[in-house]
Parts: C-alpha cells; sequence; structure tokens
C-alpha cells in the first residue's frame, strides 16, 4: 500500500468514525459542497465556460452583466465568467500542488525531528528560522529573483509553508514513540523506517488534513495576492489576482470585474475555512476552531 | 527570572544566523553581479568600465569563496552597507530609512483598530456564550478570515473613498491616509484575537478562583472586570504581538494597493525590477522585526505570567 491510499483510507476512517458527527455539522457539508463544486467547475471549465476567455471582442467592452456575458466584459471585451471559471483552473492547481508539497516536507521534517534524538535540535532550529519570515515575504523574495514562472510560484509558495504542519507532526511523534504499540513493533524487529511510515505517521494525519485544509485557502490568498501584484502567474493565462488587479483603473466604470474574482476568491476560501474549523471542532472539541490556523 | 530570559536571548543567536545565511543566499544565488549593480549607482552610468567592476569585485571579495564572501557580506551589513539600488540609485540603507516610518505607523494603527475592536467583542461573546452576539461575532470572524485583505481594501475604497468620500482613495499625506488601509489589515486580525479572546475568557471564567470571588458576593461584572479579564488577556497580547512583528511584512499587497510609500511597497517594487540588494535588504528588515517583537512579546508574556518560564526547558 503507497502512502497516497494510507491517507485516503485514513480519510475514511476518520469519516467513518466521526460519521454520525459530521451529519449534525451542516457547515461542513456547505464547506465541501462548495469545494465540490469548485472543483468540478475547474475540471469542466472547457464545457460550461460560455465564451472563450482568451477572445477579444473590442465592440463590447465594459458590458455591464447580460444574458450574453452573465458577469459583464472586461477592458478588452473578454466575457468575464468565462476567464473567472478558467482562472479556477491554474490558482486550484497551483494551490493543491503546493500544498501537498508542504505536507509532505512537514511530515518529513516533523516526524524524523521528533523520532531520531540527533536530528531534532537541528531540524527545530531550521524550523524556527523558517518560522522568522512573514510567508508572503520569502514568497515574493524568491519570485522576485528567479521570476514568475508556474514552478517557481509553486516552490515560492511551498518552502515557507512546511514548518507549522512540521511543528504538530513533532509533538505528536513525541507523544506516540514511546507507547506500548511502537515498542512491541520494535521488539518484533520492525525497522525505524517501518515504524515511521506504518504506526507514527498516522497518527498525524486528522490534524494535518485539518491544517492542510485551511492552509489551501491561504494558499489561494496568497497565489492572488502575487497576481495582484502582477508578480503572479503571468497573463495572458486568467488567474483571479490578475483579474481583480486588472478591473481596477475602472473600479467606478465596471466594478464587476474585480467585485467578481474578489467574491470567487472569497467564498473559495470560505469553503476552506468552514471545513478546517469544522473538522477541529470534530476532533477536538474543546478548543477553539480558527484560533490556531 | 534572569535565566528564561537569558535561555530565550540565547536561543535568538543560532535564528539570526540562519536569517543571515538566507538573506545571503538570496543575494548569492541571483542572477547579476553585485559588483556591476553597485558600481552602477556610485559611477551613474549605465556601463560601468570592466575595469572598475574588477576592482569592485575585488574589493568586495566576489571572487573569492562562499565563506569568505559571506563573512565580508556581513560585516558590510553590520556596519550598515547593504549596497545600492539598481533602480533609483539610492543606497539601500537610505531607502529604507526613508520607507520604515510609514510601515511602523500603518502596523501601530492597525493594532490599535483591531485591540479597540477584538477585545470588547471577544469578551462579550465569551461571557455570554452561545447567545446572539456570540454567533454573531463567530459568524462574521469566519467571513472576515476568508476575505483576503486586498479585496476588503478595494471594497473600502469603493465605500469610503468613492462613494462617500470619507477617506483618499491612495498616496500617502498624513495620518488620513493610513486609516483605510490599516482597516482593512485589521479585518482579518480582529477575527482571530476575538476568538483567541472569547475563548481565553470563557477558560478563565470557569477557574476555581472566579467561582470564588461569585460565591463571595461579587457582582458578575466587577469579578469580570477585575479578575477574568486580567488573566485572559494575556494569550490575546502575545498573540497580538506576534501579529505586529508579521504586519510589518505582511501588509505588502495592502500597501501596493494603496500606493504607500512603505516598506512593503519598496520590496513589491523591488521584486518586480529584480532590484537584489533593496529586495535582500527589506527580507532582512523584516525578518529583524519580527525576531526582535517576537523576543521582546516572549520577555513581557514571561514578566507578566511568570509561569511560562518553567516548563521551559
Amino acid at each position: 500500500m503507497n502512502n497516497c491510499e494510507i491517507i485516503s483510507c485514513k480519510i475514511l476512517e476518520v469519516f467513518l468514525e466521526y460519521h454520525t458527527k459530521i451529519c449534525k455539522k451542516p457547515l461542513l457539508i456547505i464547506g465541501f459542497a462548495i469545494l465540490m463544486f469548485m472543483c468540478l467547475i475547474a475540471i469542466f471549465a472547457p464545457y460550461i465556460s460560455p465564451h472563450n476567455p482568451y477572445d477579444q471582442d473590442l465592440k463590447n467592452r465594459f458590458l455591464s452583466p447580460c444574458i450574453e456575458y452573465p458577469l459583464g466584459t472586461d477592458q478588452f471585451g473578454r466575457c468575464i465568467l468565462s476567464r473567472l471559471i478558467y482562472g479556477s483552473q491554474t490558482s486550484l492547481a497551483v494551490a493543491v500542488i503546493s500544498t501537498t508539497i508542504v505536507v509532505i516536507i512537514g511530515l518529513l521534517v516533523g516526524v524524523y525531528a521528533g523520532y531520531f534524538k540527533k536530528l531534532d535540535g537541528f531540524l527545530m532550529r531550521i524550523t524556527d528560522i523558517m518560522l522568522a519570515f512573514p510567508s508572503i515575504v520569502i514568497t515574493l523574495g524568491l519570485v522576485g529573483i528567479f521570476g514568475p514562472s508556474v514552478p517557481v510560484i509553486i516552490f515560492a509558495l511551498a518552502i515557507p509553508g512546511w514548518a507549522k504542519y512540521a511543528r504538530v507532526t513533532r509533538s505528536i511523534t513525541l507523544s506516540v514513540k514511546n507507547r506500548g504499540y511502537v515498542n512491541n513493533a520494535r521488539a518484533l524487529g520492525a525497522g525505524d523506517r517501518y515504524i515511521i511510515f506504518k504506526h507514527i505517521l498516522p497518527n498525524s494525519y486528522a490534524q494535518v488534513m485539518e491544517i492542510a485544509t485551511l492552509g489551501l485557502g491561504g494558499k489561494i490568498i496568497s497565489i492572488a495576492g502575487l497576481g495582484f501584484l502582477g508578480l503572479g502567474i503571468q497573463p495572458p493565462t486568467s488567474e483571479w489576482g490578475t483579474i481583480m488587479s486588472q478591473g481596477l483603473p475602472f473600479l467606478t466604470k465596471a466594478p464587476f470585474i474585480t467585485l467578481s474574482a474578489g467574491t470567487m476568491i472569497m467564498i473559495f476560501v470560505l469553503a476552506t475555512n468552514l471545513i478546517g474549523s469544522e473538522i477541529r471542532e470534530v476532533l477536538d472539541p474543546k478548543s477553539d476552531s480558527i484560533v490556531l490556523s | 527570572m534572569r535565566p528564561y530570559i537569558l535561555v530565550r536571548l540565547l536561543q535568538t543567536i543560532p535564528v539570526l544566523i540562519g536569517i543571515s545565511f538566507i538573506v545571503f543566499a538570496l543575494l548569492y544565488f541571483s542572477p547579476g553581479d553585485p559588483a556591476v549593480i553597485n558600481l552602477r549607482a556610485i559611477m551613474n552610468t549605465e556601463q560601468p568600465p570592466p575595469e572598475a567592476v574588477d576592482a569592485m569585485r575585488l574589493e568586495m571579495n566576489l571572487d573569492k569563496p562562499w565563506y569568505i564572501q559571506y563573512g565580508s557580506w556581513l560585516t558590510r551589513v553590520a556596519s550598515g552597507d547593504l549596497g545600492y539600488s539598481y533602480q533609483s540609485r539610492r543606497s539601500t540603507y537610505e531607502e529604507i530609512c526613508r520607507s520604515f516610518p510609514v510601515t511602523f505607523l500603518l502596523s501601530t494603527i492597525t493594532m490599535i483598530i483591531s485591540c479597540i475592536i477584538a477585545i470588547p467583542l471577544g469578551i462579550l461573546s465569551g461571557v455570554h456564550q452561545n447567545s446572539l452576539i456570540d454567533h454573531l461575532s463567530r459568524t462574521l470572524s469566519i467571513i472576515g478570515l476568508s476575505i483576503p485583505d486586498f479585496f476588503i481594501g478595494i471594497l473600502g475604497i469603493m465605500l469610503f473613498s468613492i462613494h462617500l468620500n470619507w477617506f483618499p482613495v491612495a498616496g500617502y499625506n498624513g495620518v488620513k491616509y493610513l486609516i483605510l488601509p490599516a482597516m482593512a489589515l485589521a479585518v482579518g486580525m480582529c477575527a482571530i484575537s476575538m476568538r483567541l479572546m472569547r475563548t481565553s475568557i470563557a477558560e478563565v471564567l470557569e477557574e476555581d478562583y472566579i467561582k470564588t470571588a461569585v460565591a463571595k458576593g461579587l457582582s458578575k461584572t466587577l469579578v469580570i472586570k477585575r479578575h477574568a479579564i486580567k488573566n485572559a488577556i494575556i494569550p490575546v497580547i502575545t498573540y497580538m504581538g506576534t501579529q505586529y512583528g508579521w504586519l510589518f511584512g505582511g501588509a505588502v499587497i495592502i500597501e501596493s494597493l494603496f500606493a504607500l510609500p512603505g516598506l512593503g511597497r519598496l520590496f513589491v517594487e523591488s521584486a518586480s525590477t529584480r532590484d537584489i540588494m533593496v529586495l535582500q535588504g527589506c527580507v532582512l528588515v523584516f525578518a529583524l522585526v519580527f525576531l526582535f517583537i517576537n523576543l521582546g512579546i516572549d520577555i513581557l508574556h514571561y514578566i507578566l505570567d511568570p509561569r511560562v518560564g518553567q516548563g521551559n526547558e
């Protein structure tokens, strides 16, 4: 069984275990519904968007919402709704890939720091150093130096984020590594790597899942922020943040350009925040959901 | 008291070294020759003569292995020499000194606004749990967390600057220009600190000494005012303190949106034009500010609540 399968099994397990509790959480279901909806939009973008997002129609610039163009048109006469739909592809893909990288690095650093005492001091100091920079600073710095291409953006988003996951994974590892079942496995001759991946790491999946959903929303905001500053995924590829900043000079004339893109980001992040905070409440009813995000 | 502060100070040293390595690495791995960049600014020509470049490379130790380069870079930084801007041809130090006050003011105003809003609301919803105000503040905080700050800024511009004409749209000419950006930044911070205040006060209200005070016959408001808030506010202050340090670098997008001549905009401009000397200078300043504010907050936390030192090492 590879790691991916273990993770999906674990997710399923968590869900079955808390099935009844989840049914009482309408917000969680709403959040999931929005998220699924967004994913479907991104996947089926070519089929559902009413126009080609790159087709310019200079006769129809700055149209207000109408039947032909449900959200109006921008300064080049491009359909905003189509641009938003296509924009979800780029934003989602970059966010999901960078979050995955972040989670993997964080899990590995955390579990190795917690499990091997020799590595602990060194790895945790590196984590401290990473936490000393606001994440947007590292991201912008890297993009500034290496230029705004998609791989650079993905890595620039992934590099500052893992420290939080590492901290959580490390503390979970420390708390389970001397439990009976781990010692039994060791006595039966299991190697370190087997113990780490089979017995220790699965303990942290639930909590990491929750930080990751909240993190996904954060990544979407960062991507949009980069695009907004003109340092994100470069035009003509449509991207939410870029659409927002392009609409800025026409805020009085055609507010729909900026507002609709902003609303899309908001809805997506709202969904991830709802899911994340509700998962936390299910896992640990005492703590307050969003505080530690 | 002393040992904890000493340990905390010592812990800062490896982080400082790490920060210096990262900032140096930014410069080291960047395309472009630092000697040429500096000479352009000093000699004020687009193409500095090759002999001068060679001399400058020798002077900056750019021909030596990386650890010697690091050493000479560190001595230069320690004396305030962060190189020259590729764009404006002024020194990075000068540029940073010019924009620091704006960012400092912006962060401070943001902090003040969020304290005024978040703390009372958090106390109210913590004391009256599951009441209308609690549900309202919870909903507001989740929504507030979900809106990117620059979108709030845009909405603010539309409402307060364009429609109501209360605040200027952008630019900087006095504190009035900072209110709207500060409000945009405060929303996200309020959302979290309010929840934190709520949880914290709800926890404190369960403590025995509060029950004793109530049993003694003190009124509930008096108990909350005199006993509960004092203890409950400590984690909120700690959190807000770290956020204060974060704001210096976290306000980059808002500063660009409102065209404020602060550190954030300097940083974004240097990133878009690959003005590497200014970029690394900004990264260094952001990290140092964040680090030292955190250090200060930890020490303050210890003074307010000496229990923190006991579990630590």
